[in-house]
């Protein structure tokens, strides 16, 4: 991705999503369904959740594509409003997460001893959905896509150091998941 | 093998990272029909919320039109010129009656005539004017003036006017004014009427009446603004699904007559919908396939816009039947997810609000309206509201049905 191109998405799809052509926003979901599915994968619980918030992602760049600057990186942009989006979802289905979180944990095997070089994303992922949903979370934003401490209390409307303390609470889950020969169990 | 127990934090970071680069999921063809479906979705309701803020713009224009005339009633007379003779009035269409400080106030004559005014201003033709035989009762009408609106007629002109009633006899005053002596295509007017019609003539200043045709006259009396208040329980289905609890909306209306048969509606209620949806009828992008059904609270807002036709309409009571369209505003929605089985891993519902849905409902209702007092009456009307549009997170097709109970003010006070 380069920043001060336009090379992640042509022109002619701009223009026709500006114009809510729907040719054009059918080329641009093809386009980056892909990144956006992966990248919500991580965030949500299950892939109906995920797909979900792809969808919202897409319908808000196709109402607000007119503020994205052709100057800079389409992913960029969109990322953020994924992210965002995923927020929101998480924000408004906290409450029916809440009392699945050590029941579906503790009900899982573990993964198999892995090489370092051999993770898988699949294999990442399901390591990831073991996380509670506030420490995967703060563990995706800081981790993954790499937002700052202060970006993710501002987000999701917690301290710095909560944030810092999901993080490390999210490290220290993750390290005995894959340790782990047996059952895990998590505490809340 | 890696000890994954003690690995420093920035390697394992690194590791995660790099496993999470660079990974698209395979596109699924599916997935884009639901967005399109949603997208085309999204623009018809895009152009109906532009039709729905032209109408209530109009709406508004309109309410204020209607309230600027009901306050600032425009003097008829100020552009005719003033009539000095009951002759001149007729031709002129001059307003009569309304000028109680007229300097030029003289008590009638015997002789002279003054039921012209009443037969001019009535006659709107003017073409088969006859004026009245002398002996004709003209009194009448001022006699009926005095019992009934003009408590302080107690002039020279009564006495005048009894004398010329004396003349009459005693068959006038007892079988009243005949219309037959009127010519053929006159408006038949009532006693009362006929006394306004007559007083201006006299000058009398406490009656404040004006002589237009008839169906005019009549057309003001079936106007006016009234206003609603309303409760009914809700039962909302979709399709034929069981009704699993009885909602309620409450609200208020307000209603502009035009005629004796047609009025129209608009207003706000505040709706509270239960109901009850199986998968196939609930289309939303979480519908995985263990979902057995969904309970769904709904709090509202129900935006009639209804026209009215009164079948019967007396002084006591109307019968009618009432058609339009109602737009919901979701305030607040709350869907509980049942599942076939055990399935923890999936949502267990779905809470938030849609927003605005223009014209998603046609209304349809019968309804019996009966007169309590002066201004006020009550009226039962049961309803039925058909889906046009899907409406709610889940988009299904709504029926709903009730009973309207409802309390109605007449603003203005005009005779029915």
């Amino acid at each position: 991705m380069k920043n001060g191109s336009i090379s992640d998405i042509s022109e002619d799809i701009l223009k026709g999503c500006k114009a809510k052509n729907i040719k054009s926003q059918e080329q641009l979901y093809r386009a980056f369904y892909g990144f956006a599915m992966s990248l919500c994968l991580r965030y949500c619980k299950t892939p109906e959740d995920a797909r979900e918030v792809v969808n919202d992602g897409f319908l808000k760049v196709f109402d607000k594509i007119h503020r994205f600057d052709p100057a800079l990186s389409f992913k960029a942009w969109f990322k953020r409003i994924l992210i965002n989006t995923a927020i929101d979802h998480y924000r408004a289905n906290y409450r029916y997460y809440q009392h699945d979180d050590f029941q579906m944990a503790s009900g899982l095997e573990s993964i198999e001893e892995t090489p370092l070089d051999r993770l898988g994303y699949e294999e990442l992922l399901k390591k990831i959905q073991l996380l509670p949903p506030a420490y995967k979370l703060a563990f995706n934003l800081f981790v993954i896509d790499e937002y700052t401490h202060e970006e993710i209390a501002k987000k999701l409307g917690i301290s710095t150091g909560t944030s810092k303390s999901n993080v490390a609470r999210a490290r220290e889950i993750l390290r005995k998941i894959l340790s782990s020969a047996g059952r895990v169990y998590l505490e809340k | 093998m890696t000890d994954w127990e003690n690995i420093p934090d920035d390697e394992l970071d690194a590791i995660l990272r790099k496993s999470a680069e660079g990974h698209h999921s395979p596109f699924n063809e599916s997935e884009w029909n639901g967005l399109a479906t949603q997208l085309i979705a999204r623009r018809k309701k895009a152009g109906r919320i532009k039709v729905f803020s032209y109408l209530l713009a109009g709406l508004f224009v309109a309410a204020g039109f209607i309230f600027f005339r009901m306050h600032h009633s425009v003097p008829e007379k100020t552009d005719a010129p003033k009539a000095d003779h009951p002759i001149k009035a007729r031709e002129t269409g001059e307003v009569l009656g309304s000028d109680s400080s007229d300097a030029n106030y003289k008590p009638l004559r015997q002789n002279e005539n003054p039921v012209f005014g009443v037969r001019q201003a009535s006659d709107s033709s003017g073409a088969d004017y006859k004026p009245f035989r002398q002996n004709e009762n003209p009194v009448y009408g001022i006699r009926r003036a005095r019992e009934t609106t003009a408590p302080a007629f107690t002039s020279a002109v009564l006495r005048e006017q009894d004398a010329s009633e004396n003349k009459a006899g005693n068959e006038s005053r007892e079988t009243g004014y005949t219309d037959r002596r009127l010519p053929e295509g006159s408006p038949v007017l009532i006693k009362r009427e006929k006394a306004k019609l007559l007083s201006p003539v006299l000058h009398l200043p406490q009656i404040n009446a004006t002589v237009t045709p008839k169906s005019e006259s009549a057309r003001a009396r079936q106007k006016g603004m009234s206003i609603r208040l309303l409760y009914s329980p809700d039962f909302s289905t979709i399709g034929t699904n069981k009704i699993f609890k009885a909602g309620s909306n409450a609200g208020v209306l307000g209603e502009y007559r035009f005629n004796r048969q047609w009025s129209v509606q608009a207003g706000v209620i505040k709706s509270l919908k239960y109901y009850h949806a199986y998968p196939d009828q609930y289309d939303s992008p979480y519908n995985p396939p263990s979902l057995k059904d969904i309970e769904a609270i709904c709090h509202m807002l129900d935006i009639p816009l209804n026209l009215r036709y009164d079948l019967v309409n007396t002084a006591q009571k109307k019968w009618f039947v009432s058609a339009g369209v109602t737009s919901y505003l979701m305030l607040k929605e709350k869907y509980s997810y049942n599942y076939n089985y055990d399935a923890s891993a999936h949502r267990k519902g779905w809470e938030g609000k849609t927003g605005f849905h223009p014209f998603g409902v046609a209304n349809l209702s019968a309804g019996y309206e009966r007169k309590l007092f002066r201004n006020f009456t009550i009226q039962a009307e049961p309803f039925l509201k058909i889906p046009l549009q899907n409406v709610g997170y889940g988009n299904v097709k709504l029926a709903t049905f009730g009973l309207f109970i409802s309390g109605k003010i007449e603003l203005s006070t005009q005779p029915k």
